[in-house]
């Protein structure tokens, strides 16, 4: 694993909790510790995270790979 | 003969079991919903008391509950990953054309917001204002509607998660060196959507337990508003279709022979599989054969309608706030109803295309926004109302207006540029699948 890749799934885990804890309280009850440590704007926080995680760890794909990929069979073809 | 009969008792009760467990598997999605719906409310109203009954019901309530705790981080993902690839895939290769169809599905979820707050002004008798409230002026009451949604974008973290993903996808999209970030929301959005595909089993035993709730916690009052909600929503989008129908023939140059027969194989099929993608093939077909559109703007508008246009779904959510609303004793007057139509309308285009998905993603949004005390029991008894005949009534109604939606593409709004390569839409079709 690069360094990029873990800093981006480190990020995501940061940025995924900063989403979730402050909705906490509404979900599951097993979960609403969560909710705890909250701060004003986390969300935001959260929100911010996780772009930069997505630009850690996602990447472009070949044109032309992805349209193979994504193409269905046309049904008779 | 007699050893056939003797062979066939010796099968064991265990064989039997399985056999028509995997006979009930193969039943079509509305028919075991419906069916489970059913056998749910006979529960809870035989065995109100029964401690394995209220156990099955507190299962059920799982499911929802864990969609409001992941609701923000979903719909954040979900929202950013629709915005992205519409802004990747179609901006350059279709602009203008994109632009309209877009700008279409805004106009007509709007319409069908205000079409539906109009139905239930006169159909629920609710107040202009809660009472006690003084009547603000009109200054007033915008600087209320504006304070309110400052209030809310500001405070609750869910429509922080609506807004960021607009915005995120936005950008990610648009500025070359964030493409990596836009093409991780994208990838992310589609694995949360295969994963919704995959539990889409479970989907009908969950809404089964759920409604054992509806008697066991509400009583006949709860069965009664049930009833009330499905015909409100059955005459609020056939109203609505017979006006789509009128429009069409009016606006458009289809002949009624063309609309008839289109309205004719798409609504009962989006009727009877209560899934927008499930009725894809038949309404593509049919746009096609019987409203007789060029098969360029047939998958323009069906494909584009498939995954962006819930707007019948957005009315029935509407419907189901107001019955909902009623049933917890929640109070609500046309004002908060004329305050949801915005969010509500923004969520339609987000809404995953799974069965009673518009009941998941907008109930927890609707219980910040209405603030109600109980959000948890909010969403469970939304989830539970908008299920059976409702979600059916809204895929008919949706799926339908994709069609009428093309029809006004090509006759009213076809300047004749060239359309986008078919390649280009099955690439949408297949990217945006849920």
């Amino acid at each position: 694993m690069t360094l990029r890749k873990a800093t981006g799934l480190i990020l995501l885990a940061a940025g995924a909790w900063a989403l979730l804890a402050p909705q906490a309280n509404l979900g599951l009850p097993e979960l609403r510790w969560m909710a705890r440590s909250i701060f004003p704007g986390e969300a935001l926080v959260g929100i911010a995270l996780l772009v930069v995680s997505q630009f850690l760890l996602g990447r472009v794909p070949d044109r032309n790979v992805a349209e193979e990929q994504v193409l269905p069979k046309r049904a008779g073809s | 003969m007699g050893n056939e009969k003797q062979q066939a008792n010796r099968i064991g009760w265990g064989p039997r079991l399985w056999r028509l467990a995997k006979a009930a598997a193969s039943l079509p999605l509305p028919v075991k919903v419906l069916s489970l719906l059913a056998l749910g409310l006979t529960l809870g109203i035989l065995f109100p008391n029964s401690s394995f009954v209220r156990a099955i019901y507190l299962s059920g309530t799982y499911f929802p509950r864990t969609i409001v705790t992941l609701a923000a981080l979903l719909v954040f993902q979900l929202l950013t990953a629709a915005t992205a690839k519409l802004i990747l895939y179609h901006k350059e290769r279709a602009g203008r054309l994109f632009a309209r169809i877009l700008a279409l599905y805004a106009v007509m979820g709007v319409v069908s917001l205000i079409y539906a707050a109009g139905w239930l002004a006169v159909f629920s008798g609710l107040p202009l204002f809660l009472p006690d409230v003084p009547l603000p002026t009109p200054i007033e009451w915008f600087k209320q509607i504006g304070t309110t949604l400052v209030t809310i974008f500001s405070q609750q973290p869910l429509l922080q998660a609506l807004g960021g993903g607009i915005l995120a996808g936005w950008l990610t999209a648009s500025i070359p060196a964030l493409h990596r970030a836009a093409h991780g929301f994208i990838a992310a959005g589609d694995l949360i959507l295969t994963g919704f595909r995959k539990i889409l089993w479970y989907y009908p035993i969950m809404i089964g337990c759920l409604a054992i709730g509806i008697p066991l916690k509400f009583g006949n009052r709860g069965l009664a508003l049930y009833g009330e909600c499905a015909f409100w929503d059955m005459i609020v989008i056939c109203a609505w279709c017979l006006a789509m129908i009128l429009f069409c023939k009016v606006v458009t140059k289809r002949s009624w022979g063309q609309i008839l027969a289109y309205y004719g194989s798409v609504w009962p099929t989006g009727f009877g599989t209560g899934g927008s993608y499930d009725t894809l093939a038949v309404n593509l077909v049919s746009a096609e054969k019987d409203l007789g559109l060029r098969p360029e703007t047939a998958e323009i508008s069906i494909v584009f309608g498939t995954v962006l246009n819930k707007n019948c779904a957005t009315m029935s959510v509407l419907i189901v706030t107001v019955i909902v609303a009623r049933l917890l004793s929640i109070p609500i007057s046309l004002f908060e109803l004329a305050l949801l139509i915005p969010p509500v309308a923004i969520l339609g285009f987000e809404t995953p295309g799974i069965p009673g998905g518009a009941g998941y993603f907008m109930s927890p949004i609707l219980a910040v926004l209405l603030h109600v005390p109980n959000p948890a029991l909010w969403v469970t008894t939304f989830v539970s109302m908008y299920s059976g005949l409702i979600p059916m009534f809204s895929t008919a109604g949706n799926t339908t207006d994709d069609g009428v939606v093309g029809a006004l593409l090509e006759d009213c709004f076809n300047d004749g540029r060239a359309l986008p390569s078919e390649a280009a839409l099955h690439n949408e079709s297949a990217v945006g699948a849920r």
